[in-house]
């Protein structure tokens, strides 16, 4: 049996009482790509943000039940939660690229946990750029400010950047829905060659993507969650309440 | 230049809009002109040493020096004091509140900020000058560093609220992408937010710089009121004077004396011209740290 990388048991989701997610219990598999499908407003990426703790910084956000990434519960008062976000990436919908070169924005993150020296930092900036396979396009304008590349160069660095503090975990939230139909492509190749080493979730609108990439699907309606571990997709995958 | 090229439109809403500017823009044209003529004859009868004599005696010599020192040396000083409290408050206010103490916050600081000087002035002169004498054992406490230190708090409230503006209209997204790639909160605001809020960051200053040197009423209370740069020059603790302090001591009683009259007007256009070089310079650092 395969490992699991995420496991949720009974999770409720609450803003100031109000649920979000009224229950949901499912396993992620480990090098494996899970999307997660259901309409606007079901609280998928409320869901996704949940397991890197990114909700945090929201007033009267609350988690209850036991979230479990990487053996460890999420919650537990002694958990780095700076760690746990190394190890745990997220992509967000819209590119978000800062206002620095090309490659200042793939060491970014890197610089607060390396060594303070910066060896290597070129290298692993290269190799993170071939893993989004932007190398060959932005090889010779590293010191390009980063808001010169397309959207879709832009995410793709904004997935470089986040490989580059080497996650165990890649959380990403509907990562294509800003991008034209060959820039989502060049991300769904991205994703599916990225899942030897890392365990991928994806936020997604689109089921058509979802049977492309994913291997196990969640699907979250009218409050609660529903594990679909199938490969192929039945070809009637609705997002009606299930 | 073709005008029908710059103006491709122009109907009724062009040429209202287009004379409510003109007026705007004209106010400070003629304003700057009128200063200009009005300061004619102390430049004629004391050339160009008019700005860096330091005798100031009416009837006899006008030197405007040590009000231009002054007012350089209180607001610089009241900018270096403001600074570290009025950012400090600005990332704590927009960066780790929660909306309701938030809204407390600004909702004090916008009050504040419309707190006129006089009543500074009034606290100035009954608390801080004692204040100062007291802790730096002066035989007064009438000083250029009371005057710095009342305008810094005086600006607080503006730069502070201006500058949480700043920090406030950097995108969340910013905000997510540094904390999901495990910096922590505070990493996040100096390497993220705050160099994406630089240009309002200091345009909150120089807002705040601008009020600070146009002050008149609460620094003349607290300043001293002596035409003298301090010897030697860094003594902030020696009464001093400020252009706005000077005109408003003497304005009223000169009006007539033509020569009187006319230095104050010329001191007058020296800090027009000052405050306008300071915004523009800000204006340039704005750029470029964009």
């Amino acid at each position: 049996m395969t490992e699991n990388a995420i496991q949720l048991e009974q999770v409720r989701l609450s803003y100031s009482g109000k649920a979000v997610i009224e229950t949901a219990s499912c396993r992620i598999r480990k090098n494996a790509v899970t999307a997660v499908v259901g309409p606007s407003g079901s609280g998928k990426s409320t869901l996704l943000r949940t397991l890197c703790r990114m909700n945090d910084r929201l007033p009267g956000f609350q988690v209850e039940g036991s979230v479990i990434v990487l053996g460890r519960d999420i919650h537990d008062p002694t958990l780095n939660v700076y760690e746990l976000r190394k190890r745990v990436g997220m992509v967000f919908q819209k590119p978000c690229v800062f206002p620095k070169s090309i490659v200042e924005n793939v060491t970014f993150g890197l610089k607060f946990h390396a060594s303070p020296n910066g060896k290597g930092f070129s290298e692993r900036a290269e190799q993170s750029l071939r893993d989004v396979f932007l190398w060959d396009e932005v090889k010779d304008r590293l010191d390009d400010p980063a808001n010169t590349l397309s959207q879709g160069q832009q995410q793709r660095l904004a997935m470089a950047r986040t490989l580059a503090v080497d996650p165990e975990i890649l959380l990403m939230d509907e990562p294509t829905s800003a991008l034209d139909p060959k820039s989502s492509r060049a991300i769904e190749d991205l994703i599916l060659s990225l899942k030897d080493r890392h365990t991928l979730v994806l936020v997604t609108h689109n089921v058509d993507q979802a049977e492309r990439v994913a291997e196990d699907l969640i699907c979250v309606d009218e409050k609660t969650i529903c594990h679909k571990p199938c490969h192929p997709l039945p070809a009637s995958v609705t997002l009606d309440p299930l | 230049m073709n005008v029908n090229k710059m103006f491709p439109e122009r109907g009724p809403a062009f040429w209202w809009t287009g004379f409510t500017a003109l007026i705007a823009s004209g106010t400070i044209f003629i304003l700057f002109v009128s200063l200009v003529v009005e300061s004619v004859p102390v430049f004629k009868v004391q050339g160009v040493s008019f700005l860096w004599g330091t005798d100031w005696f009416a009837g006899e010599s006008y030197g405007a020096l040590p009000m231009i020192f002054g007012s350089l040396m209180v607001t610089g000083l009241a900018v270096i004091l403001v600074l570290p409290f009025a950012l400090g408050s600005a990332i704590l206010t927009s960066e780790f509140l929660n909306g309701r103490y938030r809204l407390m916050v600004k909702a004090a600081m916008e009050l504040l900020a419309g707190v006129p000087g006089i009543i500074y002035g009034l606290i100035g002169i009954a608390l801080l000058t004692a204040a100062v004498r007291d802790v730096f054992g002066l035989i007064d406490g009438n000083t250029l560093f009371t005057a710095g230190l009342l305008l810094a708090v005086m600006i607080l409230p503006t730069v502070m609220t201006l500058a949480e503006d700043a920090l406030r209209a950097v995108p969340g997204e910013f905000r997510d992408t540094a904390l999901s790639l495990g910096l922590t909160r505070m990493e996040m605001v100096l390497k993220v937010v705050v160099p994406q809020a630089l240009p309002g960051l200091a345009g909150a200053v120089f807002l705040g710089l601008g009020r600070a040197m146009g002050e008149t009423i609460a620094v003349m209370l607290v300043i001293g009121g002596i035409d003298r740069i301090p010897q030697p020059w860094f003594d902030l603790f020696a009464p001093g004077q400020s252009i706005p302090s000077k005109i408003g001591r003497e304005a009223a009683e000169s009006l007539g004396f033509d020569l009187q009259w006319s230095a104050l007007i010329a001191l007058g256009l020296v800090l027009f011209v000052m405050v306008m070089a300071l915004t523009s310079a800000g204006n340039l650092l704005l750029r470029r740290a964009r």
